[in-house]
C-alpha cells in the first residue's frame, strides 16, 4: 500500500479546492460535511488545475470550459465528457491520508 | 491530405488543401471539431498528432502555453497538414447538426469604416454571396496584406444576408488594426472564415435572456439582441442586459441598446457599468432607461441579479478577465447550471 498524509484534515474547509504535491503527485483536496474527496488535480478535458476552479458544496466547476461535477461522486453532472478520477482517502489521527498505490491518470 | 481524427467516441475523416488549416478543413466538411477562438489564442482546438507532419503555423501563438511541453501536440487552428495525418483529440466529436451553420470561405468588400468613438469601429462588409449565421457567431477576418486572422463577432442580424457589420476595437500590433489604421482601406476585398462560435440564440428559446458584455463584446449581444426583439422575445421573456465599459468615452451601440429596451420597457432592463468613472447625473438624461452603475460588468450584474435567475441563459462576452469573472459568479453564486451558460472567448 501506499498511503501517503496530505495534510491536518481540519485544514480542508467546506468546500475548499486545496491543491498538494505530495512527492510528485499532484492533487485536489476538498470537504462536504465530514467527509474529504482528493482528486487529481487538472481537469480531464484541458488539464486546467481544478484548485482554480470552483466548489459550491454540492458540484466542482473547472473554470475552464465549465465543465462540472459531482463533488462526492465524481460524475459529470452537465457538459463534463469525462467523470473525475478519485483517489481512496481515511483519516488517521486528525490527518487526511491518501493511497496513492495507483497514480489516477486521465491519458 | 487526409486527416484521420479519433476522438472519445468517434473517429472522422476528411481531406484538406494545401495550406488550410485542418481546424478550417474538418468544420467546412461538417465535422463539429472542438474549438473556441479559432485564432490561436484559446487552446481549445488542441491535438496529439500520431503520424503525418503538419506545418504549425503561427509560432507565437498564445494557446501554444496548453500544449504539452514534450512535443507533439498541435493547434488545429494553427496547424495545415503537410502529409497525411493522424490526430487524437480528447473529448466527444460529433458530425454538426442539421441546425449548424457549416462554415466556409467567403469573400467580402469593406464598404465602410465609421468610427463609434475613440477606438471603437464599425465596419460594414458587403459578401459576394448571401450567407446564413446564427445571433451570436463570428468570423475570421483576415487580408492578403497582413498574417493572421481576426475574429469578429457579427453585430447585425438578417438571414440570409451578405450584409455583415462588425465592431473592431483597435490595438496596437493586431494585424488587423495596423492595417485599417494605415488608410482608407474602403473597397478593400476582405478574407473571411465562418460562420463560428456556439454563444448563441436562435429564435423560438424559452429562456430569460442574460446578457453580460464587455468593451467590444457587445457585438454578439447586439445580434442576439436584434434576433430577439424582431421574433418577440421580450414579449413573453425578460431581458437583462448589462454592458460594461471603462469610461463614458469607451461606451458605443448604447442608442440600439435602448432601442432594444424601449420596444419593451416591461421586459427590458439595461445597466451599464463604468469601471473607471463615477457616472454622473449626465447620462441617464441623454439615455433614457438606462440605469448607470460604478464598477466591473459582471459584479454589477451580480449584484443587480441576485434572485433573478430562475428560467434565464447567460450570454457572455468580452475580454478574458471580464468573461471569467462573470462565469465564476454565475456558477458560485447565482448556481447557474453550466449548460445555461453561453460564452466564446476571445482575447
Amino acid at each position: 500500500m501506499s498511503w501517503k498524509k496530505v495534510c491536518a484534515a481540519g485544514d480542508v474547509a467546506e468546500a475548499a479546492l486545496d491543491e498538494f504535491d505530495i512527492d510528485g503527485v499532484k492533487i485536489v483536496v476538498t470537504r462536504k460535511g465530514e467527509t474529504l474527496f482528493a482528486y487529481p488535480l487538472t481537469c480531464p478535458h484541458m488539464e486546467e488545475p481544478l484548485s482554480n476552479g470552483m466548489c459550491d458544496g454540492e458540484s466542482i466547476t473547472c473554470s475552464f470550459h465549465l465543465w462540472q461535477w459531482d463533488m462526492v461522486t465524481g460524475e459529470s453532472t452537465g457538459e463534463a465528457e469525462i467523470d473525475l478520477l478519485k483517489y481512496p482517502v481515511k483519516i488517521e489521527d486528525g490527518y487526511l491520508h491518501v493511497d496513492f498505490s495507483e497514480i489516477l491518470s486521465y491519458d | 491530405m487526409r486527416v484521420q481524427l479519433s476522438a472519445r467516441d468517434s473517429s472522422h475523416t476528411f481531406e484538406c488543401n494545401e495550406g488550410e488549416t485542418i481546424l478550417r478543413a474538418g468544420l467546412r466538411h461538417g465535422v463539429g471539431l472542438p474549438y473556441e477562438c479559432a485564432s490561436g489564442t484559446c487552446g481549445t482546438c488542441k491535438a496529439a498528432l500520431a503520424a503525418g507532419e503538419v506545418d504549425e503555423g503561427w509560432g507565437a501563438a498564445p494557446g501554444r502555453t496548453f500544449l504539452k511541453a514534450d512535443g507533439n501536440e498541435i493547434l488545429m487552428c494553427q496547424a495545415a497538414a503537410r502529409t497525411d495525418c493522424t490526430l487524437t483529440v480528447r473529448g466527444r466529436v460529433r458530425p454538426l447538426g442539421e441546425a449548424d451553420m457549416v462554415p466556409g470561405r467567403h469573400s467580402g468588400v469593406l464598404e465602410s469604416v465609421t468610427p463609434l468613438n475613440r477606438d471603437v469601429f464599425r465596419l460594414d462588409v458587403r459578401l459576394g454571396a448571401p450567407i446564413a449565421f446564427d445571433a451570436g457567431q463570428f468570423m475570421l477576418v483576415g487580408h492578403a496584406d497582413f498574417a493572421g486572422q481576426r475574429g469578429l463577432s457579427m453585430a447585425n442580424f438578417e438571414r440570409p444576408t451578405d450584409h455583415l457589420v462588425f465592431t473592431i476595437k483597435l490595438k496596437a500590433g493586431g494585424g488587423l488594426s495596423d492595417w485599417l489604421s494605415g488608410r482608407d482601406r474602403t473597397g478593400a476585398r476582405l478574407d473571411l472564415f465562418g460562420p463560428l462560435g456556439s454563444a448563441i440564440y436562435r429564435a423560438g428559446e424559452v429562456d430569460g435572456i442574460l446578457c453580460i458584455a464587455g468593451g467590444s463584446g457587445l457585438a454578439p449581444m447586439l445580434s442576439i439582441l436584434e434576433l430577439a426583439r424582431s421574433v418577440g422575445h421580450f414579449a413573453v421573456h425578460d431581458g437583462h442586459i448589462f454592458f460594461g465599459a471603462r469610461t463614458l468615452d469607451d461606451l458605443y451601440g448604447v442608442d440600439e441598446l435602448v432601442a432594444v429596451r424601449a420596444a419593451f420597457p416591461e421586459r427590458v432592463s439595461l445597466t451599464i457599468a463604468l469601471s473607471e468613472e463615477a457616472p454622473g447625473a449626465g447620462p441617464e438624461g441623454r439615455w433614457p432607461g438606462v440605469a448607470f452603475a460604478a464598477g466591473f460588468v459582471h459584479e454589477v450584474a451580480g449584484l443587480a441579479m441576485a434572485g433573478k435567475y430562475d428560467g434565464v441563459t447567460a450570454y457572455l462576452a468580452g475580454p478574458p478577465p471580464m468573461v471569467e469573472g462573470a462565469m465564476r459568479m454565475l456558477v458560485s453564486q447565482a448556481k447557474l447550471p453550466p449548460t445555461r451558460i453561453r460564452y466564446d472567448k476571445f482575447s
